[in-house]
């Protein structure tokens, strides 16, 4: 897989505070990186230096195969932003914010505008000042405008900033209807690894300017061992059919850790021993578990 | 092609904002009353509404002094009631003006005073004439009799007077004579004032040292020039028969002004408009919009500059015709802005005449370099402060500064500051610098000098600019 933007070794300081050591990750074709951390650990940072918007003590960033310090503008041309809130001008509608932008790249065909403001579902209110926007607007208004050039990477600063659940799940919606038409690699920076889950392909954790964990959520999640919730008629006497880490959950229902194959030779047991099984599920292990597990069981806010 | 764009999109943004059209309707408003204040109120018209009656009984008249001035206030109120009844630019009100109070005093002084009847009365009558006279007033006769006055005169001094006196008499009657061919009576117009201070300008110049090599001084010799420059110019009109009675320059003043000087709403719209272009950005955070795209920070800030100036210019015009409407429809003289401009050359000591759009462009490129260097230096305290209010506050600073500065010309350094040197107009058709060291190539460098380097350090500030996270 092609790589689209390649993170190397990144070290920003302001004035003798770090603030970001060593950071690295890379994003492939139709990736969706969650760039997860808590407020003040440089995510910011880190995009604002990936869009030459600050400069960096050390490092080493390359889009689409140029470098952002030598080669800027070929570096940028294929770079779709929104950076910590869409910046619209107010004063203008929403169509003339998008004209504004579709008028400094070239070879961009006249019906992008349109395009894109349908992929967005603005068309009612696209000719109204931005001033009068909501906020979801506006921040569909920046997706748009993000998008028209066409970008292969997609770099969205706490998009669901400000958003409801709503919101949140129109914008997951949109953006993975991106990808699967047009083979775009995002990388998506949020203080709330829930928002995330189910929808990132891979996960980058930031703590304190450094990165603790970068890995696939199918790595992640396979670190852990599986787990399933069984309910039984009652909980007493388990002790001696049990493996110590298994856990008795409450009155009828217990966790047991074991691989798929050998839920059989469980169950076996505990009819054997005269439990009744009213029913098993397979533990979904969500996101935020799977890091809290990385990240050696520590809270990550 | 694409910094056209990038340009295109800054003026859009401009003219999608209010400010520049408050400052439109601003100039609109106020030159609507400038024309009404012209044309239906004179200054003299406002100081006469506010005469008061001279009364007896407000002065000690036992007391001799006290005495001298209850005549004299008297006169003078009585003098300015008379002349009030006439417009102030009409031929009887000059007249008036310059012969009535003579003869109310003489009346005054001789009743309060002298207490001789006779006197009175001979003065008194003198007065029913010089009215009378005002009533169906006929200049060519007074203009006849002052001629008389003067070839009297002319023949009492004789060959063995000084050649300079010789020469003020027969001036004196020139103009006379002028204005009887020409039909132009003595008034108080703007024209008539030059023709009248054509003898004494005349006398002043030929008494000073006609080699300039003699002065040591500059200051005297700026003095001289500036003499030649007016004493040619109005000898030039008169010799072509351009002084002609019923001209208006009302709307030819109105644009001349606006190119040949720094006006002040242009200014403020100026430092409105460059403050504001890359700051308001900075502030709303949209600079980040801006520098994501596929150009360098220079292509991004050259656009910026560039839109500024043709804001700048396009204000200029708008304002010069808007006033110059207005002007023309409250005041006249459309057919006059098609006369030449009459202007004196040192270099060829002669009188050239430009056509007054030529003038108009002349004298623009002359202040251009005071307008640039302000803008520049508006934009690079914008880039280092990215605050509109402090890079406008720092552009009337300059403006302010450089007034003040102007004033210490006596040190040397200071004259070659670039706020001592930017405007050309002094040299312009030939003209010689007010700047005691100043020389227009000096004057040029050290402008190119405050220019260039005032782009390359905007230039390099902002692309070594980091933007702050919110
Ligand atoms: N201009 C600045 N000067 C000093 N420190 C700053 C500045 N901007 C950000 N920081 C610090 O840098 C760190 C990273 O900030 P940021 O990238 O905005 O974090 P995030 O986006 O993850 O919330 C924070 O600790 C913040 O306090
Ligand atoms: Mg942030």
């Amino acid at each position: 897989m092609k790589n689209i933007l390649e993170v190397k070794n990144i070290n920003k300081f302001y004035g003798k505070k770090q603030v970001l050591e060593d950071v690295s990750f890379t994003i492939h074709e139709s990736e969706i990186l969650g760039f997860i951390g808590p407020n003040g650990s440089g995510k910011t940072t880190t995009i604002k230096l990936i869009l030459g918007l600050q400069s960096m003590k050390s490092g080493e960033i390359t889009i689409n195969g140029y470098n952002i310090k030598k080669d800027f503008s070929k570096a940028i041309e294929r770079v779709g932003a929104i950076v910590e809130s869409p910046d619209l001008y107010m004063y203008l509608t929403g169509r003339k914010n998008l004209e504004l932008i579709k008028d400094m790249y070239k070879d961009i065909p006249d019906g992008r505008v349109e395009d894109v403001i349908e992929l967005v579902g603005l068309s009612n209110r696209i000719d109204d000042k931005v001033s009068k926007y909501s906020l979801g607007m506006r921040q569909r208004l920046g997706i748009a405008a993000a998008i028209i050039n066409k970008p292969n990477l997609l770099i969205l600063d706490e998009p669901t900033n400000g958003l409801d659940p709503e919101g949140i799940k129109e914008l997951r919606d949109l953006l993975k209807g991106l990808v699967k038409k047009e083979k775009i690699g995002i990388l998506i920076s949020s203080h709330n690894l829930a928002e995330l889950d189910n929808f990132c392909t891979d996960v980058c954790i930031i703590k304190k300017g450094k990165i603790l964990t970068n890995k696939t959520i199918e790595d992640a999640k396979k670190t852990n061992r599986e787990s399933y919730l069984i309910r039984l008629n009652k909980t007493t006497g388990l002790k001696k059919i049990l493996y110590k880490e298994d856990e008795i959950v409450d009155s009828d229902t217990i966790r047991v850790y074991t691989e798929k194959d050998n839920i059989n030779d469980v169950i076996v047991k505990l009819i054997e021993a005269n439990y009744k099984i009213y029913g098993i599920t397979k533990e979904e292990l969500s996101l935020e578990d799977a890091f809290l597990n990385a990240a050696g069981g520590n809270e990550i806010d | 092609m694409k910094l056209i764009n990038l340009i295109k999109n800054e003026l859009i943004k401009i003219f999608h904002k209010a400010g520049i059209y408050v400052m439109l309707l601003i100039v609109v408003v106020l030159s609507i009353i400038a024309v009404v204040l012209n044309k239906y109120l004179s200054v003299e018209d406002i100081s006469n509404s506010f005469l008061v009656e001279v009364k007896m009984e407000d002065y000690d008249v036992k007391d001799p002094i006290q005495l001298e001035n209850y005549v004299a206030d008297k006169s003078n109120y009585e003098t300015l009631k008379e002349i009030s009844k006439y417009k102030y630019e009409s031929p009887e009100y000059y007249y008036l003006d310059n012969n009535l109070y003579d003869v109310i005093y003489c009346q005054n002084r001789a009743k309060y005073i002298e207490k001789n009847e006779k006197k009175e009365k001979e003065c008194s009558s003198e007065h029913e004439i010089l009215l009378a006279n005002a009533k169906n007033f006929d200049y060519k006769k007074v203009l006849l009799e002052e001629k008389a006055e003067l070839v009297k005169e002319l023949n009492k001094i004789g060959e063995d007077a000084e050649l300079t006196e010789l020469d003020y008499v027969k001036a004196k009657i020139l103009v006379i004579d002028y204005r009887i061919d020409n039909n132009l009576p003595k008034t108080y117009t703007d024209s008539s004032k030059e023709i009248e201070s054509y003898p004494d300008l005349y006398r002043e110049y030929f008494s000073l040292d006609q080699n300039d090599k003699d002065y040591k001084n500059k200051e005297d010799l700026l003095v001289k020039k500036e003499k030649e420059k007016q004493l040619f110019e109005i000898k030039y009109k008169i010799d072509n028969k351009l002084y002609v009675s019923g001209k208006n320059y009302s709307l030819r003043d109105s644009i001349i002004y606006k190119f040949t000087t720094v006006d002040v709403f242009v200014l403020i719209t100026v430092i409105m408009i460059t403050g504001s272009i890359l700051s308001e950005e900075f502030n709303k955070g949209t600079i980040k919009q801006l520098l994501v795209r596929p150009f360098s920070r220079s292509k991004i800030l050259f656009s910026k500059l560039i839109a500024s100036l043709i804001v700048f210019i396009l204000f200029l015009l708008c304002y010069t015709v808007l006033d110059g409407i207005i002007t023309a429809v409250g005041l006249g003289g459309v057919k006059e802005i098609f006369e030449p401009m009459i202007v004196y050359n040192y270099n060829k000591s002669a009188v050239v005449e430009y056509s007054l759009l030529t003038y108009c462009i002349l004298s623009f490129l002359a202040i251009l370099p005071k307008y640039l260097i302000i803008i520049l230096f508006v934009f690079l305290v914008s880039i280092i402060s990215t605050s509109s209010s402090v890079s406008m506050a720092a552009g009337y600073f300059l403006m302010f500064a450089s007034s003040i500065i102007d004033s210490f010309k006596n040190i040397k350094i200071i004259n070659y500051l670039p706020t001592s040197v930017w405007n050309f107009n002094d040299y312009l058709f030939g003209g010689m610098s007010s700047n005691p060291y100043g020389s227009l190539s000096s004057s040029i460098i050290i402008v190119i000098i405050t220019i260039i380097f005032l782009i390359i350090l905007s230039q390099f500030i902002f692309s070594k600019k980091n933007i702050k996270n919110q």
